[in-house]
């Protein structure tokens, strides 16, 4: 089980990102304070616009950054006491991670499953598994930087997949893919949780929350203004679909604003 | 931990050595470019040597007496013409490199060193280029003819040459233990910056690459996810480029090597070089190795450190050139220093380093030196490593964007 209580995330802004954000503010609070849980084999998606918080919470769930203020507990190990142990625990994939181009699916695969500290003959097993999965075998020795773009996301993947973990924390899975990628990630998270793994997502895409998200948290601003099952969603906020509640909360989390 | 150390090792240095173009570009073409640029250097030089000392020098003059133009006719390399010329006239010559050098003697020279003791001394009056080489020479072989002759005169007025003899001279050298010899002076500077100039220049490019670049790639970030403490990553990339900075050293050393039968003659004190000079003692060479190898541990920790503080591979260039520029004014320093230099200097780190070798290539090697260069080597290594371990937890540093 995760649960995130109080975490805020604060950034100091340079003096460069001053001036393109058109802001004399030397702090952005990215995160303000959120608290929510995600149970154990489940899927939890966190839906909000650009620049709501999503994609900084995601990455302190998954130890890139520290919190400001307030705590996680990934399987009762802390985020920021127990880095190793959490990241021990889950796969974070998002499009900012990147592959050695240089190198080839295989040696890339076997690199980071030796980082998880796995012996050759369940490297081997695993990859050849993910390989199968993703399409990626006919290419498992040509060099990444030959790979199209489809086969790169599908391979990263299949690395941070590596060592079976039973978190999965997928920032934004199906952006920039075409839709058959999209579909076989899509439909791979679904068997992942028909496997027992607990799986969290960010998009700010309806459909892709309304068809994979056992319950959703709603993020805007930092701050999350409904969380819950998709009809308990529609419950609590009076709407007949996932993107009226949306567009409700988000007017007004406009209107408060303003005020 | 040792196990993720050196697979971040064994990775980073897969990467430079299963790429072709790296590997031509670190470690065969400095090679290749050292031992041409410095044997072409050496043919040059030497061909330009050669020239000028080989050159039949063109003398005009004026009232030469006939004692001088017989010394002259004397001296195969000197050709000399009789003419009477303009000042504007010879300054023109001279300029356009027509003549090397004009000489005019008072009408009554002769007359005049005959009655030397009327007081009255002639003048001799030489013109010559310093813009050409042939000139310099002219101007260098003139004086000497001329201080020859003076000894003539001299000798001639006392009667006898041994009465301006006022003494005899005899410069020896002193034998010198062959463990004390050293090898070649100039060499024996010069190699201490060439070694430090070659561990920083090759771990320069790579070690931006594998750092600030990685950075910037987002390759780095993915290694940050894995349950691998951040200092081993950076320990990794740190051991692979130590390796990768020895190995660029030796590789452009030995394009210095290959240049040698023709690089001798401007690198060399005495014009030649024998290559059995570098055979040292093991004592010798333990000093040197740990010279060296304090050297490699503190260029790739800076590197490093600089490498990370950059958000780009552009960054990362525009911070390391001036510890460039530093490692290159301590070389150059310790290259034209004096060897006896202050105490001082031998407990600053870096340039210590260079000390201790130039004084085991001159056969001058102390253990003493040598431990101190060891321990502020590692001081600054720790020092850097420390710096290097606090900048990966920091989050700005990692994960800028």
């Amino acid at each position: 089980m995760i649960e995130v209580n109080g975490l805020k995330k604060v950034f100091q802004l340079s003096k460069k990102q001053m001036k393109v954000n058109k802001t004399s503010e030397k702090y952005k609070v990215a995160v303000d304070g959120i608290d929510f849980k995600v149970y154990d084999n489940e899927i939890f998606g966190l839906l909000g616009p650009n620049g709501a918080g999503k994609t900084t919470t995601l990455r302190c769930l998954s130890t890139l950054i520290a919190p400001s203020s307030g705590t996680i507990k990934v399987n009762g190990y802390d985020c920021v006491k127990d880095p190793l142990e959490v990241r021990s625990q889950l796969a974070f994939l998002t499009s900012e991670l990147k592959l050695d181009t240089h190198f080839t699916p295989d040696y890339t695969t076997r690199f980071f499953g030796k980082l998880h500290n796995m012996d050759e003959a369940l490297i081997e097993r695993r990859m050849n598994h993910l390989f199968d999965y993703f399409g990626v075998t006919p290419f498992r020795f040509t060099k990444i930087a030959d790979l199209s773009t489809g086969m790169k996301q599908k391979l990263s993947i299949a690395v941070s997949l590596i060592h079976d973990p039973n978190l999965i924390i997928f920032d934004e899975p199906t952006n920039g893919l075409d839709i058959i990628t999209a579909k076989a990630v899509t439909d791979y998270l679904l068997e992942l949780k028909s496997k027992g793994k607990t799986i969290i997502i960010s998009t700010h895409m309806m459909h892709v929350a309304e068809k994979l998200c056992d319950r959703i948290g709603i993020i805007m601003d930092g701050r999350i203004k409904a969380i819950g099952s998709l009809g308990e969603i529609l419950l609590s906020t009076g709407q007949g679909s996932l993107e009226d509640s949306f567009f409700m909360l988000y007017e007004s989390n406009r209107g408060e604003e303003n005020v | 931990m040792f196990r993720s150390l050196l697979l971040i090792a064994k990775k980073e240095l897969r990467r430079v050595f299963t790429d072709r173009r790296l590997i031509i570009t670190s470690f065969i073409l400095p090679m290749v470019s050292i031992a041409i640029i410095y044997s072409l250097m050496g043919i040059m030089i030497g061909r330009a040597e050669d020239d000028i000392m080989t050159h039949v020098t063109r003398l005009s003059g004026e009232n030469v007496p006939a004692s001088i133009q017989e010394m002259i006719k004397a001296d195969p390399t000197i050709d000399l013409s009789i003419e009477s010329l303009s000042r504007n006239d010879v300054e023109k010559l001279l300029l356009n490199g027509d003549i090397d050098y004009h000489i005019i003697f008072d009408a009554d020279f002769d007359s005049k060193i005959l009655n030397f003791q009327s007081g009255e001394v002639p003048l001799v009056t030489g013109l010559y280029s310093p813009k050409h080489d042939y000139s310099m020479q002219a101007n260098y072989k003139v004086s000497s003819l001329l201080e020859n002759y003076r000894h003539i005169t001299l000798a001639n007025r006392l009667g006898d040459e041994s009465f301006i003899q006022v003494y005899n001279m005899e410069s020896n050298e002193i034998e010198i233990p062959d463990e004390d010899k050293g090898i070649d002076r100039g060499f024996a500077s010069m190699i201490p910056l060439l070694v430090s100039i070659f561990i920083f220049a090759g771990a320069m490019g790579i070690g931006i690459d594998s750092i600030a670049g990685e950075k910037e790639r987002g390759t780095m970030a993915s290694m940050l996810i894995t349950p691998i403490d951040r200092s081993l990553i950076i320990g990794g990339k740190i051991l692979s480029l130590s390796v990768v900075a020895l190995i660029s050293m030796s590789s452009s050393f030995m394009g210095v090597l290959i240049s040698i039968p023709f690089s001798a003659r401007i690198f060399s004190s005495t014009g030649s070089f024998e290559f059995s000079q570098l055979a040292m003692s093991s004592l010798d060479l333990g000093l040197f190795f740990i010279s060296m190898i304090g050297l490699v541990g503190m260029y790739v920790t800076m590197i490093a450190v600089l490498s990370m503080i950059a958000n780009s591979v552009k960054e990362a260039g525009a911070y390391i050139t001036p510890a460039y520029m530093l490692v290159m004014i301590s070389g150059f320093m310790n290259m034209f220093g004096s060897s006896d230099g202050s105490k001082i200097f031998e407990f600053i780190p870096i340039y210590n380093n260079l000390i201790s070798m130039n004084k085991i290539l001159s056969g001058d090697g102390s253990v003493t030196l040598a431990l101190i260069t060891l321990l502020t080597s590692v001081a600054v290594t720790l020092i850097m490593l420390l710096i290097a371990r606090g900048l990966m937890e920091k989050e700005k540093v990692v994960f800028p964007s």
